[in-house]
């Protein structure tokens, strides 16, 4: 069946008549026929949602939304308050910066954010030392080392690292900007003599390769992984 | 699934939406959540694999979607915008367990069968058979390549064009079709391993 009715893509098959009556009478043979012919003609995939829950999730967001708003003070000079960002509302990232720090350049609010965390990464340099990533220290156990990880992202609002050492989860390495200069680090301690892929995280849905990484490797999403070798 | 003259007058209305929404009358946001919540609902139930992880994840694209509204770019179509956060957020969410998914082959006996009788000579109850054969699909699509499953997901259960899925994915259309081709592949050789066929 699979082989004789598999047809280019988006195209409905015709299943023969005596696979259909059989499987008009057969109570095993049913789903399966079904869920194959589904499956090779790409119909009938979709699921509608629960029902309700347009609504509740409408309430949820507006209420969150409404709360966050009743935190903050409105009606900016200059700019009406109703057209602020959601996100944006309660402590803006400028307002928490202290003073003394930069704001983003103006250049940035003209400028991709791809292409200001390139130039932020090559801008990140010490002496003449491009640092995004260092062994800075023995772990706690004998066969682990502690790695800082660094990525200059002014515009982010949250970044954690995601890799291999913790399965990818964006809430085991959360990235702190603790003096507001827009680099954002992290330690995290991995075995040594390991290779291990990752990549940033950047308010919880843009994921980048580590601009300096000295070797990077298919995400296999058309994206590219770090490797940090150990 | 609409079509193009249908889906451009939505375009249009998302767009009104989505004015109002800046403009102040927050309650405009609804009409989005109506109209995208049985497809983004679609999409993370099949990617995710579970009704109560799906309900949770649509809800969560929507308020990254409402926090960054103000970015949206009106010359983009709202839809594939919105799919690109709810992408991007199942991606984050199935990223490490869709590993240990494709190691887990669901065998036959696993699989869910019709609730229909003892004899293969009764008639089957129609609803039971599509809910098993639903079932089946599931288990399916959950053991293709990550990757694979984006692309067919998209294409298929949202019913997208491959310039759409390439748009929202950030990848080339060749590279879409690749995936999707792929994907198709894998499924045909699962249900040759589960002996259907």
């Amino acid at each position: 069946l699979i082989d004789e009715h598999w047809v280019p893509e988006g195209q409905p098959i015709e299943l023969p008549e005596e696979i259909r009556s059989h499987a008009a009478e057969c109570a095993s043979c049913a789903p399966q026929v079904e869920a194959v012919h589904r499956m090779l003609s790409g119909t009938e995939l979709q699921v509608r949602a629960p029902e309700g829950l347009a609504e509740r999730i409408a309430d949820a967001v507006l209420e969150s939304d409404a709360e966050a708003e009743s935190g903050v003070p409105h009606g900016k000079e200059g700019r009406p308050e109703a057209r602020e960002s959601p996100r944006r509302r309660g402590p803006r990232r400028a307002e928490r910066r202290t003073s003394g720090t930069a704001r983003a350049p103006a250049w940035a609010k003209r400028v991709p954010q791809w292409a200001q965390l390139a130039a932020a990464a090559v801008v990140l340099v010490v002496g003449a030392v491009v640092v995004t990533s260092a062994v800075i220290g023995s772990g706690a156990q004998s066969d682990s080392v502690v790695v800082h990880l660094s990525l200059e992202a002014p515009e982010a609002e949250a970044v954690s690292v995601v890799g291999d050492w913790n399965d990818w989860d964006p809430k085991a390495h959360v990235m702190k900007d603790e003096n507001g200069d827009g680099v954002w680090e992290v330690r995290i301690e991995v075995s040594k003599d390991r290779e291990y892929e990752y990549q940033f995280l950047l308010n919880g849905d843009k994921w980048i390769p580590d601009p300096n990484a000295p070797l990077h490797v298919s995400d296999g999403f058309g994206g590219k992984n770090s490797v940090l070798n150990i | 699934m609409a079509n193009e003259s249908e889906r451009l007058q939505e375009d249009i209305q998302d767009l009104q939406a989505v004015r109002r929404v800046l403009a102040g009358e927050k309650d405009a946001f609804r009409e989005l959540v109506r109209r995208y919540t049985d497809p983004l609902y679609s999409m993370c139930y099949r990617y995710l694999g579970s009704a109560e992880e799906a309900e949770e994840a649509v809800q969560d694209i929507f308020r990254k979607a409402y926090g960054a509204l103000d970015s949206f770019d009106p010359k983009r179509r709202f839809f594939t915008w919105l799919y690109t956060i709810g992408m991007n957020h199942v991606r984050s969410l199935g990223r490490s367990r869709a590993r240990e998914m494709r190691r887990q082959a669901v065998s036959y006996d696993e699989l869910p069968q019709a609730p229909a009788g003892d004899a293969d000579s009764e008639k089957p109850d129609l609803s039971a058979i599509r809910n098993a054969a639903g079932d089946a699909i599931h288990a399916a699509l959950q053991q293709l390549r990550e990757e694979h499953r984006r692309a067919f997901v998209l294409r298929h259960v949202q019913d997208l064009s491959v310039q759409q899925v390439a748009e929202i994915l950030g990848i080339p259309e060749n590279t879409v079709k690749t995936h999707v081709r792929r994907a198709r592949s894998e499924l045909r050789e699962i249900l040759r391993q589960w002996g259907w066929g």
